[in-house]
């Protein structure tokens, strides 16, 4: 072969190796110079027959495939339609929440102009939706790794017909619109929870604005990470429901051990964590005095709105888990 | 039948016409591997008796049944090039003669099958 040839076939053979595993590539790499001159010493003009032949091998990308024997993909048909679904529905709301928390902001400090405007709305839609495709992305392709592992290591997991759940009755469906509703609140509220110091500071550029906050900003700023914790894990909760779509027990267990958790996270925020402003009490004390004469009043509900928060935390969960719990369970018994 | 229906068609059977011969490529290789043979050698023979088998399946399936330990292999580099010569391993023999006689038992009962109309 001459060196023009020989050019051609390495690139061919490396383009076919490189997507293979490194242990296999000096193994195949022989192999394959050894049959691609071996079918071009067939050809009638040698000069051309290589050509021949690498169209005969095919597409180096599928000829690899096939070394390889399996596909390759992110994300399997077992849960693209629920990727897509979770796409569009993390996009509204992404959509909605920035364009809400931006509006707030350009009627707090507008901007100097409708191109300027423009432009800020168009990046910063751009990046969250960059950002919440790439996290959608990367946590469906970690559910689809842990299913190729599971069906790789329970190989001897015998299916069993007795295995099969009753179909479940009507009422024990969960309706799709419940946790996509919950999804697209909880997505405004992380939208707009994380403007909030952006706000403040703006806001507190303008002397002549009152600003009544009744969080201590610098705490806020450093609890913002729980709050967004707590704020993922409800998704998960929802993503969760989405995906089972139906009450059933190990739901209900995920559910309310996830939820658990948040709770915690949740009480230590309101609790622990001394968010509230204290002259937060007196500042709107002193504004009801001036506008309705009822300033104690004011000012003592205040101090009690951390336990009343979190009591209506704590109600809120233990309402919901024995909901959860009763629906699992006697919802999902057959209609006989 | 119109053009597209009949561009259709020719894929199904194209489709179908591989996906039945797929299955017998690994009886036919592993019958020829009772003594050591070469990629390429092993694609002349089958070729010349009428098992069209291209290269780029067979390579990789040679690749697959030394994985699954029905065959072993060992480079040859004594000649002018380096060749991989691939041949039965005990195990190979054994899923040889099985596969044999499910070979013949499947077109034993499909002979009568299409033999009755």
């Amino acid at each position: 072969m001459e060196q023009k040839q020989l050019d051609m076939m390495e690139r061919y053979i490396h383009e076919v190796v490189k997507r293979l595993p490194v242990a296999q590539r000096e193994d195949v790499s022989l192999e394959l110079r050894g049959l691609i001159e071996e079918m071009t010493k067939d050809g009638p003009e040698p000069s051309d027959a290589l050509r021949g032949v690498l169209l005969e091998l095919g597409n180096p990308a599928d000829l690899a495939d096939r070394y390889r024997g399996e596909q390759r993909h992110l994300i399997g048909s077992r849960f693209y339609d629920l990727y897509l679904l979770i796409l569009k529905i993390v996009a509204f709301a992404v959509g909605i929440g920035m364009l809400i928390s931006m509006g707030i902001g350009f009627a707090i400090d507008p901007p100097a102009s409708f191109a300027v405007a423009l432009g800020k709305v168009i990046g910063s839609l751009f990046s969250a939706f960059a950002q919440a495709f790439a996290w959608i992305t990367v946590t469906f392709a970690i559910m689809e790794r842990c299913q190729s592992f599971r069906k790789a290591t329970q190989e001897e997991f015998v299916w069993n017909p007795d295995d099969l759940p009753e179909v479940p009755r009507q009422s024990a469906l969960i309706p799709r619109s419940s946790p996509i509703a919950s999804l697209v609140f909880l997505v405004l509220f992380f939208a707009v929870i994380n403007s909030l110091p952006w706000f403040i500071r703006i806001a507190n550029l303008d002397p002549s604005v009152l600003v009544l906050n009744p969080l201590v900003p610098a705490v806020f700023r450093r609890v913002l990470w729980l709050i967004n914790l707590t704020i993922v894990i409800d998704m998960c909760i929802e993503f969760v429901r989405l995906y089972y779509g139906v009450h059933t027990k190990p739901l209900a267990l995920i559910s309310i051990s996830l939820k658990a958790v948040s709770l915690g996270i949740t009480l230590y925020i309101i609790l622990g964590t001394g968010i509230w402003n204290p002259d937060f009490a007196y500042q709107i004390g002193q504004l009801a005095q001036k506008e309705f004469g009822a300033g104690t009043t004011v000012g003592k509900i205040w101090s009690a709105v951390p336990t009343i928060l979190a009591v209506l935390s704590v109600v809120g969960y233990g309402a919901e888990s024995v909901g959860s719990i009763w629906k699992a369970w006697n919802l999902q018994l057959p209609k006989r | 039948m119109n053009d597209q229906e009949q561009r259709e068609f020719d894929k199904n059977l194209e489709n179908l016409r591989l996906e039945l011969r797929r299955g017998t490529l690994v009886l036919g290789v592993l019958s020829r591997l009772q003594r050591p043979q070469y990629g390429y050698s092993l694609v002349e023979e089958l070729g010349a008796r009428g098992i069209a088998a291209e290269a780029g399946t067979l390579y990789p399936l040679l690749r697959r049944l030394e994985a699954q330990q029905l065959l072993e292999s060992v480079w040859e580099t004594s000649g002018p090039k380096p060749r991989k010569y691939y041949v039965l391993t005990a195990q190979g023999k054994v899923m040889l003669g099985l596969l044999t006689a499910e070979w013949q038992e499947i077109t034993k009962n499909m002979i009568g099958l299409l033999r009755e109309e």
